[in-house]
């Protein structure tokens, strides 16, 4: 046998190890895709802002603005009446979002009863502003009663600290919940199943906190903040959410967060399928 | 084989690992920064402290590469004599027609700059070849 002859065996057998690699590879590569991209190309959000505000008079307290897509949303904000008798039955209340460069946004809500808290609606739309006009925020409250105004003052917004929480195991993920001192947006519920909402049609989603310092989740340490409860297609299209308001003093970027996700095959199932995520910070929302 | 050669060939093979992880890394910084509208830094964030899914997948993608690489490097060093310059400009060409094709921007990047490596090898071969005969490194 020729030196030749055994550099070609030499050659073949390198080709034919890196081919069988090669294909153990590929294999993997194609099995794991749909895991690959259910885990790194997720939901994704342009921008999250969380303002707030206060005067002698009044708390606003998680006034967001945010942009999904080409949707964008303002308002789903709390506001607080500090003083007794700031407002009476049948006031009516104008809200003025004055944004840099941009026409202001008006929203009128009808008090019902003495010193209401109140929620401000969420107006959605596209191109109402972009994100540079939220560098100088200023919110205008004027209070009429019987067409008089008896309140009108100006208040300056600031963009709070947020931190954006995520949560996945193999199978699940929960996504872009963004959070405050002491407010919080649920985030994105998907799932690898594709059948999900058939297996469980209904679903319910536990927002917890633990003061406690635990590496492990205890549930008992936990309570909980924001129940929601609805159908697992909703969840799933991302159809589903609201925003909860913490009023303890401390702080909820200081706590241990998690999500129980309950399962169930009708609205009053008895063993439904329980399982809990843990929440962990990622990234401060506001970039 | 002598100590200088293998010595040699320990480089290349370094060489040819770090380019081929380069291949990987750019073309995941590439598809999720354009994915997510996010910075550097971020992307680097989410490409390896987000979840292990995604870092072993970087990792596979690399491995992948590699072997890609090594098999095209004993194709050529087995037919040498065949190769032209001209097999370098096809190389060029699949790379040209790869940024048409519908498919994950991670892989479309990934395949581009795996065939501009092939090709940039294989040009650096035959001019090499055009002095010497080649070192099949």
């Amino acid at each position: 046998m020729g030196v030749g002859d055994d550099m070609n065996k030499e050659i073949k057998k390198q080709l034919i190890l890196s081919f069988v690699l090669l294909t153990f590879v590929v294999m993997t590569l194609f099995f794991w895709y749909q895991n690959f991209i259910f885990h790194t190309y997720g939901e994704k959000i342009d921008y999250q802002y969380c303002l707030y505000a206060q005067n002698d008079e009044w708390q606003i307290e998680g006034y967001e603005f945010y942009q999904k897509g080409k949707t964008q949303g303002y308002g789903h904000a709390r506001m607080t009446p500090l003083q007794p008798q700031l407002l009476k039955k049948n006031d009516e209340m104008t809200v003025t979002l004055h944004l840099k460069n941009h026409q202001p946004l008006i929203q009128t809500i009808k008090v019902q009863n003495e010193n209401q808290v109140l929620f401000l609606e969420n107006k959605t739309g596209q191109n109402i502003f972009s994100e540079k006009d939220l560098q100088n925020v200023q919110l205008q409250i004027e209070v009429k009663r019987q067409k008089k105004s008896i309140y009108n003052q100006t208040l300056s917004m600031q963009k709070q600290d947020m931190i954006t929480y995520t949560s996945a195991n193999k199978d699940y993920t929960l996504t872009n919940v963004y959070v405050t001192e002491h407010w919080l947006k649920t985030g994105s519920f998907s799932s690898k199943d594709t059948k999900l909402a058939k297996k469980y049609p209904y679903m319910i989603v536990d927002y917890m906190y633990s003061k406690e310092e635990n590496q492990e989740v205890d549930i008992n340490d936990y309570e909980r903040f924001l129940y929601l409860k609805g159908k697992t297609e909703d969840f799933l299209n991302d159809h589903y959410k609201d925003h909860g308001f913490y009023d303890g003093e401390e702080s909820l970027l200081d706590m241990q967060l998690c999500c129980v996700i309950t399962l169930m095959k009708s609205e009053d199932d008895s063993q439904p399928y329980t399982f809990i995520l843990p929440l962990n910070p990622i990234q401060k929302g506001d970039s | 084989m002598k100590p200088g050669r293998k010595d040699k060939m320990t480089l290349y093979m370094l060489r040819n690992a770090f380019s081929t992880l380069l291949i990987a890394f750019v073309s995941f910084m590439i598809s999720l920064i354009s994915y997510y509208e996010c910075s550097f830094v971020e992307a680097l964030r989410r490409l390896f402290f987000v979840n292990i899914y995604t870092t072993l997948y970087f990792l596979l993608l690399w491995l992948l590469n590699y072997l890609i690489f090594e098999i095209s490097k004993i194709i050529y060093d087995t037919y040498e004599q065949r190769f032209t310059y001209k097999s370098c400009f096809i190389l060029c060409v699949v790379a040209g027609v790869l940024y048409f094709v519908e498919m994950l921007d991670l892989f479309r990047w990934n395949f581009i700059f795996l065939c501009l490596f092939i090709a940039l090898r294989q040009v650096k071969q035959l001019w090499i070849h055009q002095k010497r005969p080649s070192n099949g490194l």
